[in-house]
């Protein structure tokens, strides 16, 4: 309840656009699952729902710098957008250090932007549990564009295509040969291939290799090579950004997104519920069990018995 | 779990310290922002407001401390921010007492402990 009681102080700056109550509702989410739903209905307004563009790709590889060089082109078209950049919690003490926006210091001046951290806190996927809840926040608040950072990748932390409107994999022209553009995972869910640093190792090599596997008869996604530090092909980055976004709006593609974010949002507070519940439930017998060398199917199939008849 | 912004200020690329105090920090399972060098008093306080964090490190070896630091508590009072100030550094004695006078929470030293330096954290958390 006592989020609820701060929240009702700062509704009143919230909704007049103050970026101290938009931050401190986002922390709020985060300190407080069990009140999420009436911040969620408390906060919510009726704008129309911003852009969201996900980045992704595995650690080190510029996501943060290539966002940091998008930022310049997106607010000459959007006016107010927020930047959503995730780290991973350690699996180890559950800390986190949060060093995506020191690539992006250079905006702090522009009060259009706002760039918020995560930690992904245990969700494994490249975000964390609360980026739908986080959204409904900043839809409220009213933004024109989202960017979202997911955490640095491995193969198989792909929620982000889940969540954006379009998803950007960044990779650099060392990120393995055409057999691993052939795996599952992250290769398969990009609106858009940025292959950046392209300056350490020439990159066209690794686009054609990656381009054969990726390009069929239903889609041939752009695969554009570019530097974050020399700012090579980021325009470039930019206009394919762009005509995507249009052709999304124009072939309807951006509602079906939309819907399939809010089925997954829905789901995503069923699964944490069921599996809260019957984590604690589960916790309660296996502390009763005594004996804890035998079989585990053993233990755990009376459990299961009782409760997924 | 603390939230913490850790920052260099002014004009001090030595972030050897403030490097090992994030690690650390982040070993002993809080959640540190690191905004990196070269930051302004108004550049730290922007950040401190848009990551709503429990409490701001700062860390400084270039001397300036005595003009940014002060410069930095404005700042926060300016916004209204309440948020504990803590700096980290080479600073003398006197400075020290006097930073503290002015607001900062608390001066730690070169040779300061990680360990004391944490559990400081929680006293005033």
């Amino acid at each position: 309840m006592k989020s609820i009681k701060e929240l009702g102080a700062l509704l009143g700056d919230f909704k007049s656009g103050s970026i101290r109550a938009l931050s401190r509702c986002i922390s709020l989410i985060e300190e407080f699952p069990q009140d999420r739903q009436t911040i969620i209905s408390k906060l919510k307004s009726s704008r129309p729902t911003p852009l969201i563009i996900g980045f992704t790709g595995p650690p080190g590889v510029g996501k943060s710098s290539i966002i940091n060089k998008m930022l310049f082109r997106f607010v000459k078209r959007y006016k107010r957008i927020a930047v959503l950049a995730f780290d991973p919690s350690s699996s180890i003490s559950h800390g986190a250090l949060l060093g995506d926006r020191i690539r992006m210091n250079e905006h702090l001046d522009n009060e259009n932007i706002f760039i918020r951290s995560f930690a992904s806190r245990g969700k494994f996927g490249g975000l964390s549990s609360v980026i739908y809840d986080i959204l409904e926040v900043l839809f409220s608040f009213g933004f024109d564009l989202i960017l979202i950072e997911t955490v640095g990748t491995g193969q198989n932390e792909i929620e982000i295509a889940q969540v954006a409107d379009a998803t950007i994999v960044v990779l650099d022209p060392l990120s393995g040969d055409s057999i691993q553009a052939l795996k599952a995972g992250i290769m398969e869910i990009g609106d858009i291939y940025a292959v950046n640093k392209n300056d350490v190792v020439p990159s066209a090599m690794y686009e054609k290799n990656i381009q054969q596997i990726l390009w069929d008869k239903h889609k041939r996604p752009k695969i554009v090579p570019c530097n974050a530090q020399s700012v090579e092909g980021i325009d470039y980055l930019f206009e394919n950004i762009q005509e995507l976004i249009s052709e999304y709006r124009k072939g309807n593609i951006l509602v079906h997104k939309r819907s399939l974010r809010y089925e997954n949002y829905v789901k995503s507070i069923v699964e944490y519920k069921i599996l809260e519940y019957y984590r604690k439930k589960f916790n309660e017998y296996y502390s009763r069990v005594s004996e804890k060398n035998k079989n585990p199917y053993e233990i755990t199939s009376p459990f299961l018995e009782k409760h997924l008849r | 779990m603390i939230r913490i912004l850790i920052a260099k200020i002014g004009l001090d690329g030595h972030d050897r310290g403030a490097k090992i105090i994030s690690k650390y920090l982040r070993d002993k399972g809080h959640e540190v922002v690191y905004s990196g060098i070269r930051h302004t008093p108004s550049s730290i306080v922007k950040i401190a407001i848009q990551e709503d964090v429990d409490l701001i490190g700062v860390s400084i070896l270039s001397g300036a401390h005595n003009t940014l630091i002060p410069q930095l508590l404005k700042e926060l009072k300016k916004n209204k921010l309440k948020t504990p100030v803590l700096v980290g550094g080479i600073i003398p004695k006197k400075d020290a007492d006097h930073l503290e006078s002015l607001g900062v929470k608390k001066v730690f030293h070169t040779v300061s402990s990680l360990d004391k330096i944490e559990k400081y954290l929680h006293e005033i958390n």
